[in-house]
C-alpha cells in the first residue's frame, strides 16, 4: 500500500464517519424502544465507532509500524 | 470522610505522580526511554478527557441523553486523517522547534509578534473558563467526600474557601512539574509518564464505577434501560430529538470537539510538543479512539441509574459519579473514584497551564523585553533563571484568574457549557491553522483580522452573556441587543433563532472568522518571510525530503555573538554541545571561523526558539546578525510576480528590434529614393538645358527669316539648314532619352541569351560603313577567333557598337581618318576595341566621359553633335551585361574604348548571372 493510498482510504473512513455520525442518517436509528436491552441509538453510535476503530487500525498499520 | 485522610491521599497521589516523573526522567536520561512509544503517546493525548469528561458526561447525559458524545465522536471521527494532518504540524513542529499553538501560528504567518500575541492572548482567555470547572470539579468532589455538600464557595470568604487552597496547591504542583528546568524544545519526558499514568487511572476508576453501577446495584445494561425506560423522562434521552438535539446542533459539536482536540493549547502540547516520532501518530489514531470509546461506555447507564436514584433533582447530575457510590455507602470506591477525578482534573490543568504558561512567555513577555536589547555584549548573567521566574509567575497569575472566575460564574454553569465556551474559542483557530499548512497565499494579516474577528464575535456571545448572570452587567442586553440593537443579541446574534448559544456563537465567530481571513489575504502582500514561512509550513515535506537547512535570509553573524546569545538562553553546558555537534555533523571548526554561514545562524535561531519561541527568537537573532537587503525568496517572488511581465517585455523588446530593423530598411530605401529623386531632377534639369539649346537656335534663327523677309536666299537656305540640323539633334536628344529611360527600367528583365559576339561587330560595323566612307575615314575591322560566345541582349550589344563608332565617326581626324574595330576572345572575355585617330582625349575628360550630359568640347570644332548620353547609356548597357568599359587615350594620339564582356561557358549555364542589375 502506497502512501498516496493509505491517504485515500484514511480520508475516506474520516468522511464515511461523517456521514454516519451526523444528520440525518443517524437519526434514523434514533427510535423509541429497546433492541436487546439497549437504546436502538446507543447501539448504533457504539458499533459504528468501533467498526471505524478497528478499519482505522487496519490501514493505518504501516510496515514501519509493525517493525517498532 | 475526614478531611485529613482526603488531603493526605491526595497528597501520596502527587508525591507518586512525582515518582513517576522522576522514574522517567532518569530512565530517558540514561537512554532507556519509556514515553517514547505510541502506546503511552496515545494515553498522553487522553488529556483531552478532564473532569468534564469524568463528572460533566454523566451530568450532560442526564439531561440530553447522548448529548455527551459528539464531544468524543469528532476527535475519533477526526483521528484517522491524523495520520495526515496531525504528522504535518508535528513535521513542521520539530523542525521549527514550534512550542505552542500560539508559537505555531506566529511562526507560520512570518514569525509575527503581533499574532502571536492575539493567539496567546485567545487562549488564555478561551481557556480560563476551562480550568476553572476543574477547579469546581476538584473543589466539588473534595466536599461531597467530606460530607459537605451544600457548601457554595461564591458566598463564603476566599480564605475560607477549600478550593482557594485546591488552587495553590495545584499551582505549586504545576510548577514543580513544568519548570523545573528549561528544556529547549519544551520537552518534559517525566510529564508525559505522569500525564499516561493519570490517563490510565481516570480510566479504570471511571470503569470501576461504570461496572459497580451497571452490574453491582443492577443487572447489567439491560436492567438498567429497562427501568429508566419505564419512567418517561428518562426515556426520552434514548432518542435525539426528544432530547433537544438535532443536525445543526449536533453537527457544530462535532466540529468544536474536532476542532479542539487538535488545538487546545494542551493538546497541541502533548500531541505534537512533546511527541518523540512523527511515526506514532499511526497507532494513536486508533487507539485513542479506543480510549474514548471505552471511557464513555458507561456514561449513558451511570446516568440512568443517577436519575432514578435521585429522582427529585436533589443531587446536582454532575456529581452523580460520586453520589451514587456515596449514597449507597461505598466510601472507599467513592474515594477510588473520587482519585480519577482529581487524575482526570489535575492533568489537564497542569499540561493546559504550562502551555499556556509557555505561550506567555515567549510571545508575551519576551518579544516587549528582547525587544531594543543588544545581545551581543558579553553578560555571564543567564536569562534562564529569569525566564523560569516569569513562567512561574504567569502560572499562578492563571490560576488565580481561573479561581476568580470559578467563584464568580462557574459555579452557576454546569461543566460541560463551561467547557464548551472554551472549545468555541479555541475553534477560532481553525481556519488560520488549516489554511496555514494548506494555503500558502494566506497572509499575515487576514490571520489577523480572522482571528481577532472570531474573537470578538465569540467574547460577546458566549461570556459575555455569563458576566450578565453573575449580575457584573446589566441584564437588558440579553433582550434588547448591545445598544439596544435587536439584531445584536448574544445568544441570538443577527436575528438567527433556535439554535443553542454555543451552536450560534461558533457559527457565526467561525463564519466571519473564516470569511475575513481570506478575503484580506487574497487582498494583501506577503513580506519576504511570510514566504518562505508559508512555503515552508506547505511544502514541508519537499524540505524533508531535501534533507538541507532551509536558508530563509542572507544573514551574517559573527560566531562570538551566536554564542553569547545561546549561552545566555540555553546555558553554557547545552550551548557548548550544540556547537559542537554542529561542528561534527558540518565537519567544520567554528574557531577558526570569525563570521556565522547562514547555515549556523538559523541553526541557533530554531535552538532559541525552542527556549523562547519564533518570534522571541527572530528579534534576539535579529539584534546580532545583518540582513541583506534583498533576500533570494524575496527575489524568487518578485521573479515569480514579474514573471508575466518578463514575458511582454521580451516579446515587446522583439516587436520593438524588429520595428528598428524595418526602419532602417525604411530609411535606408527612404535615402536610395531620395537619391534617385535628386538623380531624376538633375537628370531633368540637364536635358530640358539640353533640349532649350536647339530649340532656342531654331526660334532665334526662325524668327530672323520671318522678321527679314527679303533675306538673300544663300543665307535663307544656311539658316534653314542650322534649323535643320538642330531638329535633328532634338531629335536625337529626345530619342536618347527615351532610350535610356527604357534600358533602365528593363533592366531588371533584360532578356539574356547566348550570341556570337563578332557578328554583333560585324553586322553593326557594316552599318555604319557607308557612313565613314561618306566622311573619307579608313575603316578597318578585325575579328579574331570567331565565334565568340557571350550571354547577351543582341540588340543592345549592337547599340554599343553602333554609339562607339559613331562617337569614334564624330571625332575622327577630317583629313585620313581611320576607325578600328578589333573583335576578340581572351581567358575569360572577350573584348572590343574601338579606335580612332581624333584629337585624343585629356586624363581629366577620361573621368567624366562616361557621365550623363558630359560633352567634350574642341577649340577647333566647337560644340560637337550630340546629346552627351550616348556613352552613358554604352556605360550602363555594358554593366548590364557585367562587363566593363574603359578608354585609353593621350591628346593628339586617338582613342581606344575597350569593351570587356565574360565569355560564355556552357555548362556553367545561366547560373553565373543568374539576375543582372
Amino acid at each position: 500500500m502506497t502512501n498516496n493510498d493509505r491517504s485515500l482510504k484514511l480520508i475516506s473512513i474520516f468522511l464515511l464517519g461523517m456521514v454516519l455520525f451526523n444528520f440525518p442518517l443517524a437519526s434514523l436509528f434514533s427510535r423509541d424502544g429497546l433492541f436487546l436491552g439497549l437504546p436502538k441509538l446507543y447501539w448504533y453510535f457504539f458499533l459504528v465507532w468501533a467498526g471505524l476503530i478497528a478499519l482505522t487500525a487496519w490501514i493505518a498499520r504501516s510496515p514501519k509500524a509493525k517493525k517498532t | 470522610m475526614p478531611p485529613f485522610l482526603i488531603i493526605s491521599i491526595s497528597i501520596g497521589y502527587v508525591a507518586l505522580l512525582f515518582l513517576i516523573a522522576w522514574i522517567a526522567d532518569k530512565r530517558e536520561a540514561a537512554g532507556k526511554s519509556i514515553v517514547k512509544n505510541s502506546a503511552i503517546y496515545a494515553l498522553s493525548m487522553a488529556v483531552y478527557c478532564t473532569a468534564w469528561t469524568f463528572y460533566g458526561s454523566v451530568g450532560r447525559a442526564a439531561t440530553t441523553g447522548l448529548g455527551f458524545l459528539p464531544i468524543y465522536l469528532g476527535p475519533a471521527l477526526l483521528a484517522p486523517v491524523w495520520w495526515l494532518l496531525l504528522k504535518k504540524i508535528i513535521l513542521i513542529s520539530k523542525s521549527q522547534r514550534i512550542t505552542s499553538i500560539a508559537d505555531f501560528i506566529s511562526s507560520r504567518y512570518g514569525k509575527s509578534t503581533f499574532l502571536g500575541i492575539i493567539a496567546t492572548l485567545i487562549a488564555v482567555f478561551g481557556i480560563i473558563p476551562y480550568i476553572s470547572i476543574q477547579l469546581k470539579a476538584i473543589s466539588g468532589s473534595f466536599d461531597l467526600l467530606a460530607g459537605q455538600a451544600k457548601a457554595t464557595h461564591g458566598n463564603i470568604p476566599f480564605y475560607l474557601d477549600t478550593a482557594l487552597y485546591i488552587t495553590i496547591a495545584l499551582a505549586a504542583f504545576t510548577i514543580l512539574f513544568g519548570t523545573r528546568n528549561l528544556d529547549p524544545n519544551e520537552r518534559h519526558g517525566g510529564l508525559v509518564a505522569a500525564i499516561a499514568f493519570e490517563s490510565l487511572l481516570k480510566l479504570i476508576a471511571f470503569l470501576a464505577i461504570g461496572i459497580f453501577v451497571t452490574f453491582g446495584l443492577y443487572d447489567g445494561f439491560g436492567d438498567i434501560f429497562s427501568k429508566g425506560a419505564a419512567v418517561p423522562s428518562i426515556k426520552a434521552l434514548f432518542t435525539l430529538e426528544s432530547a433537544g438535539l438535532y443536525g445543526g446542533e449536533w453537527f457544530w459539536l462535532l466540529f468544536l470537539s474536532m476542532s479542539a482536540v487538535m488545538l487546545l493549547p494542551r493538546q497541541f502540547h502533548v500531541a505534537v510538543v512533546e511527541n518523540t516520532n512523527a511515526a506514532h501518530v499511526a497507532r494513536a489514531s486508533w487507539m485513542f479512539p479506543l480510549y474514548l470509546l471505552l471511557i464513555n461506555i458507561f456514561v449513558l447507564p451511570i446516568a440512568v441509574a443517577g436519575l432514578l436514584m435521585f429522582p427529585e433533582g436533589a443531587v446536582e447530575p454532575d456529581s452523580y459519579v460520586l453520589s451514587i457510590p456515596l449514597a449507597t455507602g461505598h466510601e472507599t470506591l467513592a474515594l477510588f473514584v473520587a482519585l480519577g477525578g482529581f487524575s482526570a482534573a489535575t492533568s489537564m490543568v497542569i499540561v493546559a497551564v504550562i502551555a499556556l504558561s509557555i505561550m506567555i512567555v515567549n510571545n508575551l513577555v519576551l518579544p516587549a523585553l528582547v525587544r531594543n536589547q543588544d545581545f551581543g555584549k558579553n553578560n555571564d548573567q543567564s536569562i534562564n533563571t529569569g525566564l523560569l521566574g516569569i513562567r512561574r509567575i504567569s502560572i499562578i497569575l492563571v490560576l488565580l484568574f481561573s479561581y476568580a472566575y470559578f467563584k464568580a460564574i462557574g459555579e452557576q454553569y454546569s461543566l460541560v457549557s463551561v467547557g464548551l465556551i472554551s472549545f468555541t474559542a479555541i475553534a477560532q483557530f481553525t481556519p488560520v491553522v488549516l489554511g496555514g499548512i494548506y494555503w500558502k497565499r494566506a497572509t499575515k494579516k487576514g490571520a489577523i483580522w480572522g482571528l481577532s474577528t472570531g474573537f470578538l464575535i465569540w467574547a460577546f456571545c458566549l461570556p459575555f452573556p455569563t458576566l450578565v448572570e453573575a449580575n457584573l452587567i446589566n441584564d437588558r442586553i440579553m433582550q434588547e441587543g448591545l445598544f439596544g440593537w435587536s439584531i445584536f443579541q448574544p445568544y441570538a446574534l443577527f436575528g438567527l433563532e433556535g439554535y443553542s448559544p454555543v451552536a450560534n456563537a461558533a457559527f457565526w465567530s467561525l463564519l466571519f472568522n473564516t470569511f475575513i481571513y481570506v478575503v484580506v489575504s487574497l487582498n494583501t502582500q506577503q513580506s519576504p518571510l511570510e514566504v518562505s514561512q508559508a512555503d515552508l509550513f506547505v511544502d514541508i515535506y519537499k524540505y524533508r525530503s531535501g534533507g538541507s537547512e532551509y536558508e530563509v535570509m542572507r544573514r551574517r553573524a559573527k560566531v562570538r555573538d551566536l554564542r553569547i546569545v545561546m549561552n545566555r538562553f540555553l546555558g553554557i553546558p547545552r550551548t557548548q554541545s550544540l556547537f559542537t555537534a554542529y561542528e561534527n555533523h558540518n565537519r567544520v571548526d567554528l574557531s577558526r571561523q570569525p563570521v556565522a554561514e547562514a547555515n549556523l545562524i538559523n541553526y541557533a535561531e530554531t535552538h532559541i526558539a525552542g527556549a523562547i519561541g519564533a518570534a522571541s527568537a527572530k528579534i534576539i537573532i535579529g539584534s546580532i546578525t545583518k540582513e541583506d537587503p534583498i533576500s533570494l525568496e524575496e527575489m524568487f517572488k518578485v521573479l515569480e510576480q514579474t514573471k508575466e511581465i518578463v514575458k511582454y517585455s521580451k516579446a515587446l523588446e522583439k516587436k520593438s528590434s524588429e520595428l528598428e530593423r524595418t526602419t532602417l530598411q525604411l530609411k535606408q530605401a527612404n535615402e536610395q529614393l531620395k537619391e534617385l529623386d535628386r538623380l531624376k531632377a538633375d537628370f531633368i534639369t540637364t536635358v530640358t538645358h539640353e533640349l532649350r539649346t536647339p530649340i532656342t537656335s531654331i526660334k532665334a534663327l526662325s524668327k530672323i527669316m520671318l522678321d527679314n523677309k527679303d533675306m538673300p536666299e544663300a543665307q535663307r537656305a544656311e539658316f534653314l539648314s542650322i534649323v535643320v540640323t538642330e531638329s535633328e539633334r532634338l531629335t536625337r536628344l529626345i530619342n536618347q532619352v527615351l532610350d535610356l529611360e527604357k534600358i533602365q527600367s528593363e533592366s531588371g528583365e533584360t532578356k539574356l541569351e547566348p550570341l556570337d559576339l563578332a557578328e554583333v561587330a560585324r553586322q553593326a560595323f557594316n552599318g555604319l560603313r557607308q557612313l565613314m566612307r561618306e566622311k573619307n575615314i579608313n575603316p578597318q575591322l578585325v575579328i579574331e577567333g570567331a565565334p565568340i560566345r557571350v550571354y547577351g541582349h543582341f540588340d543592345r550589344l549592337t547599340q554599343v557598337v553602333v554609339n562607339l563608332l559613331s562617337n569614334a565617326i564624330k571625332f575622327a581626324s577630317d583629313e585620313q581618318g581611320m576607325i578600328r574595330l578589333h573583335c576578340y576572345p581572351g581567358v575569360k572575355s572577350a573584348y572590343i576595341e574601338v579606335r580612332d585617330n581624333g584629337p585624343g582625349i585629356s586624363l581629366r575628360d577620361q573621368e567624366l566621359i562616361f557621365e550623363k550630359f558630359t560633352q567634350i568640347s574642341d577649340k577647333e570644332k566647337g560644340k560637337p553633335q550630340g546629346s552627351g548620353l550616348g556613352l552613358f547609356i554604352t556605360h550602363t548597357i555594358v554593366r548590364q551585361h557585367q562587363g566593363r568599359l574603359s578608354v585609353e587615350s593621350a591628346p593628339g594620339e586617338g582613342a581606344t574604348f575597350k569593351v570587356s564582356l565574360p565569355l560564355y561557358a556552357e555548362k556553367q549555364g545561366t547560373s553565373i548571372w543568374p539576375s543582372l542589375q
